[in-house]
Order: structure tokens, then C-alpha cells, then sequence
């Protein structure tokens, strides 16, 4: 029975490379360069839509939809969480499909799937340096993974419920959110794991607040959203972690994109309350309010570094319609939308 | 329950991935394991309107637990009554359609969910394979507007307000029957009343052994490891008494495959973690204390310990849920004939219901999901018909019911309601009319032990209902009627953590109804055909709909409107093709423009309401004849939207599922035995009812039923 099962577990993906054999593969001819970011798009499996990446190439002032599509005639999969780029290929960590794809950067043409197993099976947050991919499991692991063989190398407990990742200096930050744990008010959760890259062990916990999700870092200076219980008795807010490890709020904040000194912050109260955009000088410490227009719902922020164009996707009319991402200037001054797919949670730039 | 799960889902949701969408399908495929009663009165002409025990079945008052709707002959004390399926579906004044066990083979009917493809207007939400989650919605309201009664009784889900259909196994049903909105049976609890539209299911009585010992057995196996013993004992120990022992036990690999289309790819995958393990027990009683009075008892029990496959997810067919059902009620009925112008009936219930979902992962507390929901209810209901006049007829229906719910959430409400629904009813019966009119009153006093407590709520619901004869001895009538009922919130949309609002709204619908029935008086060839064709118009307010306050955190508001306009077409016609020779024609056809109407800067103004198709049809030809009796149907269901907006890239294709059925009798030394073999969609056409929920393709299934 066990074997029966495994067997019927291994199917999809057995399935899958047999009918790879047949495909009629991309020839050089018909691969398309794309420029500019992408857009992840998590669909809405309950609305019988899969995930889909849109790229966005702004200084054309086009989108491009189901790019991942294009270039390799399937779906990317359920729920795509987040990517990088990294090297010369980008990752893209998907959730419900429980698979890291691996593609090139520019075309998109995948080199590798890994489909997760074990224990450890739901990517959730990537980050990498020093020619290794971190990625964090939801079900409370964090993996490696070496980029010149394409392989995970190991994977170690954190959690519950480790969320997004962020690498400063040698070590990497991992949130401990314990999300699932809602109806006991995440109780196990209120921490950051501090981990060591030179041995991938965990150095300490760092308490920073109730259900921490969202972690940024421009390399030197960590920020953390403890996102609360979407309640207005508690909301979503900003820490910073300091070098010492001591942690320091700072104010409500929902969603965030660093960029060298600049912290883009979006507060979108899941409770009734307006929502508020500011950007943070990290190194003065202040905070500028700013008011994008053709917002109304942010779902997503992100920020080129190269340009320091910011992006904010929004909503369409219900959540199995497109959103649109909108490009803003660094000072936050609308340039122009997009339209991209259904839900864009995550940008990778 | 299923909620929770969504919920459960979802709380990782609200961290920004996990999908919502799982979430609600945990919560859509979850939450209809529910569960049952009641039972049927119908219409049933008699040859000789003599005795006054009769008055109330000439009046179509056929009422008792204990005299089964039986289609052919149904013996009542010493008077024969004749009762045919057709003068019923033609006679009643708002639409009836009825199937019992005659038809299951005739039609080819495999189980429940494939009966509802028989009778039109119905909608079954069928999460596929044997243990996918069925629940049936008539005319473009939701499932919760159906009430599903056994045996008399309605079955209840204070939790999810939806009833599965697919625990009720055929082989224990003798009649089926849709009424929509209220026709002219009066003589029924007021609570039988109190919903859009009514399936009752009707099981084999206790009273219908005729012998000292009756036996049933049927050993059924089809594909996708499949088996279903079934048996069913009835002792008849006197005149006054019998009883019958049912049981049966059915287990299912349900792994069957499936083609999934993934860009330019299509991939042949199965259904994985499917098994099904349940098992149904049920004992029932007859007392036939005089002519004047009966009672009638069941004591039921259902285990249902089932493996989850979930929605295909793509790259991902790995999956862990579990879910255990478990149904014990006990019921009562008793009916008494007061005198020549009073009948009293009186039913009782005690309901007791859990739902145990597990999960295991690492992403849980824990390393697994456990979370169990018990409901349970007490029932009683009084029903006294009073005839003063040989045409006039009168009915005075009370019940009250008590829901209580708990759950091992620490978040949990403890919610409880006390119903008190009362009806009033009056029915004249002329040579060419009959009419009928109702006034149900409705109380709820809801309550919960912690937390806000949904609001109490009243109500008065009118409906009426006419039919009339215009042209003589032909059978031909035409009716309309009006139905105003509106359902309560479940505790799900009331309490639920995060989700229920305490102050939402009851659900309302107006139901009009317009139709023409014919039953043709056939010829040599031409068996008696029956026709019905019905226009309608629902009106729903206060539709109670989920809104995101934002993708991860949604809640239950009063925001909808919708209206549905359809028609529902039946034709059966027999042709006698040589002795001992028959073929049947079997159709029907219905049109639902079923439409959100809340708000017109929306976008799914005037779209059509998810999962509801514009067409859908059946056609069945059977065949009987002294060899091999034979049955071809064919379900066909148009285009539909998995979203109200009908996004394009929510399109749900039509498709056609096709089956045959071979069955026949046989007499083995004074037993009857009957063989029969289903094949199951023939095209092999892969299609789904619900998104990511594939349907079987090609499969086959064989029984072997004797009777000692």
C-alpha cells in the first residue's frame, strides 16, 4: 500500500518528464528576451486559476502576460510566492505546487524543477549569497541550495510557520510567524531566526513581535513587519532589527521594498481603516507620507534597485480579476499601469 | 465545520500565500456532509372515495410512514388504490417530479446524484467520485434552499445549511420525489414546508414485508475497487407489526484517472488519497395499531471514514485530509385517524451528528489539524387536518426543533437555536380546480454560550398554489403558484471565527411558477405520455454572500440580489413495440438565466451566477423486453463560469456524460434474483462539475441482487 501510494505520489511528476520527452522544444529562434521586472502572479485555484508571470518591461512601457507560459507551453503552477534573481537565473518558490522553479533570467526557459519532498515541501520565501539559494519551507525548514549543481544541499528546522527571508551580512533572518496557529494568537511564533550562513545553523531567536511575515534587508539593515492578528487591536507594525539584535518599532506598516537607504512602506489595515504609504530614510530615520494614485488595493510593492522605479500592484474588480501594476518614480509620482495577472502578490526585480 | 478549515487554510492565508482559494474549496467540499429526514405525502387518487379512513388520501393526504408511496398497487386496508407517478406529476399544482424504484432500473439510474440528473431545474454540485460531496440546488438558489427529508422528517445542517446526497444509497430508497415550492399536500409539517424547494427521499417501510421473513441482498462492484454489500430483513410478525434490519457497507479505492491539461501538455494523472471506507445501519418498526391509527419508528446510523483527494493542484497530487461523518438519529411517527373530519400526526427526532477533519503537516501546531464539530437537535412536530366538507380541506402543522453546536476550536461559540415554525393552510379541491394557500410563521431564538449571539428572528411566509383543468375529460392542466420563504443563516455564516457575522440576515426568495401538464391517453402503440412544461421567476434578496475585506479576511454580508428565470421541460412517453415489448422515452430540459442583480457598476450585473448552466438536459430511451432489459441515457450540461463575473478564464465547458444499463430478472426456484451492469460515461469524456474536482471517465459497475 505504502509503495502504491508513493508510486501514485511520484505520478504527476513522472507523468510530467515522460510527456517533457515529446514536447517540441523552444528553438533558439523563438526564445524571447524579456526585460525590465515580473510580476507573480498567484491566481485563484478556487476560481480554477493557476498562477502566471507577467513581465513588465517599463522602459518600452509594456506587459507582457503568462511570460513563464510562453516560454516553456505550461503553467508555472498553484500559488507563486516569491522569487529572485540570481546569477543568471531567477527562482521562483511555489507554494501549493510545492516546486522550485529555476529559470533563466532573461528567457525564462526553465533548467529545473525541483519538486520538494519529505519533510519541508512548501516554499514560501527566497533570498541568496555566496552562490547558494536560501528558501523557506512553510512547514518549518529552510533549505539550501547550491546554484551550480541546482540542488538542495540541506535543509534545517525553523518555525512554526517560517515565512519570508532576508540575508544582512553573514547571517540570514528567517520570520517565525506561526501563522497556522491563528486561533491560539500565534502563540509560538513572535520570533526571527538568526542564521548563521558560514555553518547554516541557528545562531538565536530574536523576539520581535506577533506574527512577523515580512522581512527586508538592503545588505546591512533589517526590517521586520509583525503583521498582527488584522485586528485594530493589534496591527500590522514595523520593526527594525539593529545590529545587536535588539529590535525597535517603528510604525504600522502592512507591506515594504527597500531600496539602499529608501524603505518603501504601505500600511493597507485589514480591519476598516485607511490606507497610508510613506517612505523611510533609514539613514536620518525619517519618514515622508506619500500618495500614489490609481490605488484600490494594494497587494504588492516592490522596487528596482537599478532605477529606483517603484512598483505597487492593485486589485482589479474581485480577486479573479487581473490586477494592474502601477510604476511609480522614486519620489512616488505615478507613471503609468499595467495590467498584469490575477492576484500579484510578489514582484521578483 | 468546513469553515473552519477554510479558515484553517486561510489563516496562513491572511500571511499573505496560502491561497484563499484552497481554503474556500475546504470549506465548499466540507461543509456539505450533513444530514437528513422526512418524508412524503403525495397524491394519491383512489379508486372509491368510501371510507372515511380514506377522506384524507382522496384529498392527496397520503401521509403515513407506514403505507409506502408504492407506484403500482398500494394496499390500504382492504381498498386497492391505484396510484400513478403520472397523475401526480400532471394533478399537482406546483411542479412534482417523482422517480422510485421502478425507475431507478428503467432510467438506468446509477445513485442519487445521477437521479438528480433526471429531474430538471435541479443543479448537483458533485465534487466526483464516490466519496466527492453532492448537494442539489433547484432553479439557481443555493443548496441551502433545498430540504432534504427521509423518511418524513427533514434532515438538518445547522452548520453549513446543505445536505450531501451522496450518503443515501439508491438501494435502499423506493421513491424520490422533487416538489418545488408548495404543492397542494397539505397535510405535512410545518417545518417540511419552510424551504424553496423539497427532495424527499423515501425509504423501504417497515410495513412493506409481506412475508414472515423477507429478504434482501445485493453485492454491487464496479471500478476503482469498488464494493457494496447491501441487505435488508423484513419481519413481518403480525398483522400489527413488522420490521426491517437494513445495512449495508461500501468501500471505494476511488483512484480513478484523470486527464489534466497543463499548457500545451495533457497528462493522464489519478486521483490520489480517495478512500472511501462507510458503512449505514438502520432498523424500522411499523405498528399498525388499527385503521385508524400507526406508528412508525427508525433508528439510523451512518459512518463515512473517508480520505480527501482535494482540488487538482498542478505538480502537486500529494494530499493528507481525512474526513469522518458520523449520523445516529432516531424517529418517530405516529398518525391517527380522530374521526371522519380529524387526522393527527405527530413525528419526533433526536439528530446526532459529527465531523472529524484531519490534516497532517508540518505547517500545523502540532504537526497535524484536528478539529471536530458535533451538532445535534431535538425535533417534534404536530400536524392535525381537519376536513369539514367533502371539497374543502384544512391543516394546522406546529413544530419546534433545538440546534446546539460545539466544536474542539478554542475560538468556538457554542451556538444553539430554538425554532418554533408554525402553518396554517387551506385547500379547496373542485372537479377542474384545485387550490391551495399557506401561511407559515417562522420563530428563532438564536443564542450562543460565548461571544455575540446572531439575531432572533420572525416571520411570516405566504405562499398558494392553483391548478385547473380547462378542457373536460383531458388530462391536461395548467398551474401556477407563488412561494415567499427565506433560509436562516447557518452557524457557519453566523458565528464562524473570523468569518460569521452575527448580524446577518435571513436569505429571501420569491418563487413564481407558471406551468402546463398533459397526460396524453395514448393509444395501441402509444402508451399514455406525459408532458410538463414550467416557466419561473425566483427573486432573491438579502442574498447572503462572502466579501474579501481584502483577499485574506472575508466576511458574511446581506449584499445580494439575484433573480433567475428558467424553464423546466419533462416528456416521458411509452411505445408498446410488440408483446411483452416496451420502449420509453424519458427527456427533459431546462433553461436557467440565473443572474446577480446587487449592483449594477458591478461586474458580474446580469452575469450568470456561478456554476449554474444556461442549458442542461437528459434523455433516456429504455427498452424492456423478456431478454435484456436495456437503458441508454445521456446527461448533457452547456457552458457554465466558476465565477459570477464570469471571468473567460473561469469557463467551465459543456460537456455530455453517457451511460448504459443492462438488467435483468430472473426466478431461481421461487427467488427473485436481478443482475444488472451499469457503464458509466461511454465516451469516456473527461469533464468537471465543480473546478479542479476532475469526474470519472469510462467505468463500469455490476450487481447481483436476490430475494429470498
Amino acid at each position: 500500500m505504502k509503495l502504491h501510494r508513493l508510486i501514485l505520489a511520484a505520478l504527476p511528476l513522472l507523468a510530467f518528464t515522460s510527456c517533457s520527452d515529446d514536447k517540441d522544444e523552444p528553438t533558439a529562434e523563438e526564445t524571447v528576451t524579456y526585460k525590465g521586472i515580473f510580476a507573480l502572479n498567484q491566481g485563484n485555484m478556487n476560481d480554477n486559476i493557476p498562477g502566471s508571470i507577467t513581465n513588465i518591461d517599463y522602459e518600452k512601457g509594456e506587459a507582457f502576460q503568462n511570460v513563464f507560459q510562453e516560454a516553456n507551453r505550461r503553467l508555472v503552477g498553484d500559488t507563486p510566492q516569491d522569487g529572485i534573481i540570481y546569477g543568471s537565473k531567477m527562482y521562483i518558490a511555489v507554494y501549493l505546487s510545492s516546486t522550485l522553479e529555476i529559470v533563466d533570467k532573461n528567457t525564462l526557459v526553465s533548467e529545473k524543477t525541483i519538486k520538494l519532498t519529505g519533510e519541508g515541501i512548501e516554499p514560501r520565501g527566497l533570498a541568496a549569497k555566496d552562490g547558494k539559494v536560501y528558501m523557506s519551507l512553510y512547514d518549518g525548514y529552510v533549505a539550501r541550495l547550491d546554484t551550480t549543481s541546482l540542488s538542495i544541499e540541506s535543509k534545517i528546522k525553523v518555525g512554526p510557520n517560517p515565512d519570508q527571508i532576508a540575508i544582512a551580512g553573514d547571517y540570514l533572518y528567517v520570520t517565525n510567524s506561526d501563522g497556522m496557529n491563528y486561533l491560539n494568537q500565534y502563540a509560538n511564533g513572535y520570533t526571527v531566526s538568526k542564521i548563521r550562513l558560514s555553518d547554516f545553523s541557528e545562531e538565536k531567536r530574536i523576539e520581535v513581535g506577533m506574527n512577523p511575515t515580512k522581512i527586508v534587508s538592503n545588505g546591512t539593515d533589517v526590517f521586520v513587519i509583525a503583521m498582527g492578528d488584522y485586528t485594530a487591536a493589534n496591527p500590522a507594525m514595523l520593526k527594525r532589527i539593529n545590529a545587536d539584535d535588539t529590535v525597535e518599532p517603528l510604525f504600522n506598516a502592512s507591506m515594504m521594498a527597500i531600496n539602499g537607504d529608501k524603505l518603501y512602506t504601505v500600511h493597507s489595515p485589514f480591519y476598516e481603516a485607511p490606507t497610508t504609504y510613506s517612505i523611510y530614510q533609514i539613514s536620518s530615520g525619517t519618514s515622508t507620507p506619500f500618495t500614489p494614485s490609481e490605488i484600490v488595493s494594494p497587494q504588492a510593492i516592490g522596487v528596482d534597485p537599478a532605477t529606483g522605479k517603484v512598483f505597487i500592484s492593485t486589485m482589479g474588480g474581485s480577486y479573479s480579476d487581473p490586477c494592474s501594476v502601477n510604476e511609480y518614480t522614486a519620489s512616488g509620482s505615478f507613471v503609468r499601469s499595467y495590467e498584469s495577472g490575477v492576484y500579484t502578490a510578489a514582484f521578483v526585480i | 465545520m468546513s469553515l473552519s478549515i477554510l479558515l484553517g487554510k486561510a489563516s496562513g492565508v491572511r500571511n499573505k500565500s496560502e491561497n484563499l482559494p484552497t481554503a474556500i474549496y475546504k470549506r465548499v467540499f466540507l461543509s456539505r456532509m450533513r444530514k437528513h429526514n422526512a418524508r412524503l405525502s403525495s397524491y394519491i387518487p383512489i379508486a372509491k372515495p368510501c371510507a372515511f379512513y380514506l377522506i384524507p388520501t382522496i384529498l392527496g393526504i397520503m401521509w403515513t410512514p407506514t403505507h409506502a408511496q408504492n407506484p403500482a398497487h398500494i394496499r390500504l386496508d382492504s381498498v386497492e388504490v391505484v396510484h400513478t407517478q403520472a397523475v401526480k406529476a400532471v394533478k399537482s399544482t406546483a411542479p412534482t417530479f417523482t422517480l422510485d424504484e421502478k425507475h431507478f432500473n428503467r432510467l438506468g439510474v446509477t445513485d442519487i446524484s445521477d437521479a438528480m440528473h433526471r429531474l430538471p431545474g435541479v443543479n448537483l454540485r458533485d465534487y466526483g467520485g464516490l466519496g466527492g460531496l453532492k448537494t442539489v440546488s433547484v432553479r439557481g438558489l443555493g443548496a441551502s434552499h433545498t430540504a432534504v427529508i427521509y423518511d418524513g422528517i427533514v434532515l438538518s445542517d445547522c452548520q453549513s445549511g446543505e445536505v450531501d446526497v451522496s450518503r443515501y444509497s439508491l438501494d435502499n430508497v423506493e421513491q424520490l420525489n422533487m416538489i418545488i415550492g408548495d404543492n397542494d399536500d397539505i397535510f405535512i409539517p410545518a417545518r417540511a414546508a419552510a424551504s424553496a424547494a423539497t427532495l424527499y427521499i423515501s425509504s423501504f417501510k417497515a410495513s412493506d414485508a409481506t412475508s414472515p421473513l423477507d429478504l434482501t441482498a445485493q453485492l454491487k462492484v464496479g471500478s476503482f475497487g469498488y464494493v457494496n454489500p447491501y441487505f435488508r430483513i423484513g419481519r413481518k410478525f403480525s398483522n400489527q407489526l413488522s420490521m426491517n434490519v437494513i445495512g449495508d457497507y461500501t468501500y471505494a479505492d476511488n483512484d480513478y484517472p484523470f486527464t489534466l491539461t497543463n499548457g500545451d501538455y495533457k497528462t493522464r494523472e489519478r486521483r490520489n488519497n480517495s478512500r472511501m471506507n462507510s458503512g449505514h445501519g438502520e432498523m424500522n418498526f411499523s405498528w399498525h395499531k388499527s385503521t385508524r391509527s400507526d406508528l412508525a419508528g427508525k433508528v439510523y446510523y451512518y459512518d463515512n471514514d473517508r480520505q480527501l483527494p482535494g482540488p487538482v493542484i498542478y505538480y502537486n497530487n500529494s494530499n493528507t485530509e481525512s474526513l469522518r461523518d458520523r449520523n445516529f438519529f432516531t424517529q418517530i411517527q405516529y398518525r391517527s385517524t380522530l374521526s371522519s373530519q380529524l387526522s393527527l400526526q405527530t413525528h419526533a427526532k433526536f439528530n446526532w451528528a459529527s465531523s472529524h477533519y484531519e490534516d497532517v503537516s508540518g505547517k500545523y501546531p502540532g504537526g497535524k489539524l484536528d478539529q471536530r464539530y458535533i451538532q445535534r437537535e431535538a425535533y417534534a412536530s404536530a400536524c392535525l387536518l381537519w376536513i369539514p366538507a367533502y371539497r374543502w380541506a384544512f391543516d394546522y402543522s406546529g413544530d419546534y426543533f433545538y440546534n446546539n453546536f460545539s466544536s474542539n476550536l478554542p475560538t468556538e461559540n457554542f451556538p444553539y437555536r430554538h425554532s418554533v415554525i408554525q402553518s396554517l393552510t387551506a385547500r379547496y379541491r373542485g372537479d377542474r380546480v384545485t387550490v391551495s394557500a399557506r401561511l407559515l410563521g417562522s420563530i428563532y431564538d438564536c443564542g450562543a454560550q460565548k461571544g455575540t449571539q446572531a439575531a432572533d428572528y420572525q416571520q411570516i411566509s405566504p405562499s398558494a398554489s392553483v391548478s385547473f383543468q380547462p378542457f373536460g375529460d383531458r388530462q391536461m392542466f395548467v398551474r401556477l403558484s407563488y412561494k415567499n420563504i427565506f433560509r436562516m443563516p447557518t452557524f457557519n455564516e453566523a458565528y464562524f471565527y473570523h468569518f460569521g457575522n452575527p448580524d446577518v440576515r435571513p436569505e429571501n426568495a420569491h418563487q413564481v411558477n407558471l406551468g402546463v401538464t398533459l397526460q396524453t391517453k395514448g393509444s395501441a402503440v402509444l402508451g399514455k405520455g406525459v408532458f410538463t412544461a414550467d416557466v419561473y421567476m425566483n427573486r432573491v434578496t438579502d442574498k447572503i454572500v462572502a466579501i474579501p475585506y481584502n483577499m485574506f479576511v472575508w466576511t458574511v454580508v446581506n449584499l445580494g440580489k439575484a433573480r433567475m428565470i428558467g424553464v423546466d421541460l419533462t416528456a416521458t412517453q411509452p411505445f408498446e413495440i410488440g408483446r411483452k415489448q416496451q420502449i420509453t422515452l424519458t427527456g427533459n430540459y431546462s433553461y436557467q438565466l440565473a443572474q446577480p442583480r446587487t449592483d449594477r457598476s458591478s461586474s458580474e450585473y446580469n452575469k450568470q451566477i456561478a456554476y449554474i448552466p444556461r442549458n442542461s438536459g437528459n434523455v433516456t430511451v429504455g427498452y424492456e423486453n423478456p431478454w435484456v432489459n436495456l437503458s441508454v441515457h445521456a446527461t448533457a450540461v452547456g457552458w457554465r463560469y466558476a465565477t459570477n463575473d464570469n471571468n473567460p478564464a473561469t469557463r467551465l465547458g459543456g460537456y455530455m456524460d453517457m451511460g448504459l444499463t443492462a438488467y435483468r430478472n430472473f426466478h431461481l426456484k421461487g427467488h427473485d434474483m436481478e443482475v444488472r451492469g451499469d457503464l458509466m460515461n461511454i465516451l469516456d469524456r473527461q469533464y468537471t462539475v465543480v473546478a479542479r474536482y476532475p469526474m470519472p471517465g469510462r467505468s463500469w459497475r455490476i450487481s447481483l441482487k436476490f430475494t429470498l
